[in-house]
């Protein structure tokens, strides 16, 4: 699985007239900031999921005084087939295309290519709210599992509806709710312990390797404690439904179950270093991809944007030693970097990024 | 030409039609013969005189009450719930379903604004109780929201003799029916599974 090539126009401040070549496993770029090396992974992203890592809106994704943009990118599915995707945005609406048809549902077009975009912002998920935490699992676990990618949707249209309903004040309904929330509650539970512990399996290890620091878990605590079934559940929402009228919201629910890194002496986010925060919250990308080609045998594109900057170079050849799992890779460097000490620059391209051109 | 202008804009409020579509209708409307103008005209203007909701079901009809009630040869003693009138059509075409019908006229949303008194369940509870149905079938579309409608349903008739099921893989969503559709509904008529 792997792009060919990408083009198009009027997406920030990409000039791709000409289709770009990208025919290769790494893609490095190399360029100032505000030149638009972030944004060509943004492309590439937007491609992949329809949406950006970026921002919410789409708007902001259109270059100055433009109303309407296109990009198009070929590439090479996981059965070795060329295929076309498309997204375009006129009027404010999306449009997307694989092969000329066109998608309305965007999980048609989120399980043709599997990326995983590595950002500064990642820091979150150690040092963030649980709500950032809760969004780094169920992103890795809807990467391999579309039915957990359906029961979480469906799941948070139910919670949706029963807060509607907590907010009018009519409580007759709320036994049919309870009863569809537990449903698809205890299948996410569930899902959830299962993916922590297979996880907890890869984790530890590959932060071991980069940070030497031992027995560093990943912990899954369910809102929903000591509930073992979807009766334990209906019998807990009970429990709670004078403090959710009270309230005017589900207090309880997979909508508000923690995860936690633990170290031995704590969690990472209260007792750990900067720089082990960062480590661990690129390891926590890296578990992502190994965990995705365990479970689908498959690899993932990768979109590690600046974040080896943090490396001494030693970890950060062992950081892409560690994580070979990968079909292709783009890397955004600065000028005069020296990015890697090992890397096959036969199956790399290397393109300088000035204003928006790629050369 | 304001004329034009409204007729644009009133062709783009219905379903599917946005503004370029209902310029397109409304230019050819302009060169069109003026005979099938005026018929379409006659048409769309009594169409709500000459079709309206049976009173007792709730499916469109031109008689009431509907000739699917009033039908003799018809299974008096199983009754189909469905969200919308388009829905009795398609379990009528699949040609496997010879019993009643109940149309609630959507389904329970509370984002919506749309709850149980917003419904045709008042209706349905009160033929239930007059009627000698043995069987109550549910076909609300396979969407959150007829789930909901759904296990509301399973709900207050908990304790009613009526044996409930439900269609085990929903209706094609919108109504309009092609061959391979009529095929899916008629297996899931006869898959139908217990509720
Ligand atoms: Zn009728």
């Amino acid at each position: 699985m792997r792009f060919l090539n990408i083009q198009g126009n009027s997406f920030r401040n990409l000039n791709l007239e000409e289709p770009l070549n990208l025919n290769k496993k790494q893609v490095i770029l190399i360029g100032a900031n505000g030149q638009g090396k972030t944004n060509l992974l943004e492309a590439l992203y937007f491609l992949c999921y329809g949406n950006s890592f970026r921002t919410s809106n789409l708007k902001e994704l259109l270059s100055y005084f433009s109303k309407s943009l296109n990009l198009k990118a070929t590439f090479l599915s996981d059965k070795d087939e060329k295929r076309q995707i498309s997204i375009s945005i006129s009027n404010k609406k999306r449009q997307i295309k694989i092969d000329d048809k066109i998608i309305h549902d965007r999980k048609q077009l989120i399980y043709n290519i599997p990326c995983i975009v590595f950002s500064h912002d990642d820091i979150a998920f150690i040092t963030g709210t649980p709500e950032s935490r809760r969004k780094y699992f169920n992103q890795t676990m809807s990467m391999y599992d579309p039915i957990f990618f359906d029961d979480l949707r469906y799941y948070n249209k139910i919670l949706k509806q029963r807060n509607a309903l907590l907010k009018k004040g009519d409580y007759s309904l709320l036994d049919v709710y309870d009863y569809n929330l537990a449903k698809y509650g205890f299948l996410i539970m569930t899902a959830r312990k299962k993916a922590v512990d297979e996880m907890n399996l890869l984790f530890p290890n590959l932060y071991k390797e980069v940070s030497n620091i031992d027995n560093v878990k990943l912990e899954y605590k369910s809102s929903w404690r000591n509930c073992e079934s979807e009766e334990d559940i209906i019998e807990n929402l009970k429990q709670n439904r004078e403090r959710d009228i009270k309230f005017s919201v589900s207090n309880t629910g997979i909508h508000r179950d923690k995860f936690t890194i633990n170290t031995e002496f704590g969690e990472l986010s209260a007792i750990g270093s900067t720089g082990q925060q960062r480590l661990a919250s690129l390891v926590l990308r890296a578990t992502q991809c190994k965990y995705y080609k365990l479970k689908t045998e498959k690899e993932p594109i990768l979109l590690v944007d600046d974040v080896l900057l943090e490396l001494d170079h030693e970890k950060r050849d062992k950081f892409l030693y560690l994580f070979n799992d990968y079909s292709q890779a783009f890397f955004t460097f600065l000028p005069k970097e020296k990015y890697f000490n090992k890397i096959d620059l036969d199956n790399s391209i290397v393109y300088n990024v000035e204003k928006g051109v790629f050369k | 030409m304001s004329a034009l202008e409204d007729l644009i804009e009133h062709l783009s409020r219905l379903p599917s039609i946005g503004p370029k579509t209902a310029s397109r209708l409304a230019y050819h409307l302009i060169k069109t013969d003026n005979g099938y103008n005026k018929l379409l005209g006659e048409e769309i203007a009594t169409i709500q005189d000459k079709i309206f909701p049976c009173s007792i079901c709730g499916s469109f009809t031109e008689t009431d009450p509907c000739p699917i009630c009033t039908s003799s040869s018809r299974d008096h003693s199983t009754i189909c719930v469905v969200e919308q009138p388009q829905d009795v059509v398609t379990l009528l075409s699949s040609g496997v379903y010879d019993g009643m019908f109940h149309v609630l006229g959507g389904a329970i949303s509370p984002i919506d604004g749309i709850g149980v008194d917003q419904l045709n369940f008042a209706k349905l509870i009160k033929r239930l109780k007059e009627g000698s149905f043995k069987e109550l079938i549910i076909a609300t579309n396979p969407t959150e929201e007829g789930d909901t409608t759904a296990l509301y349903l399973r709900q207050i008739l908990k304790d009613s003799d009526i044996q409930i099921t439900r269609l085990a893989s929903g209706l094609p969503i919108g109504g309009d029916i092609e061959y391979a559709d009529k095929i899916t509904v008629a297996r899931s008529l006869r898959g139908r599974i217990k509720f």
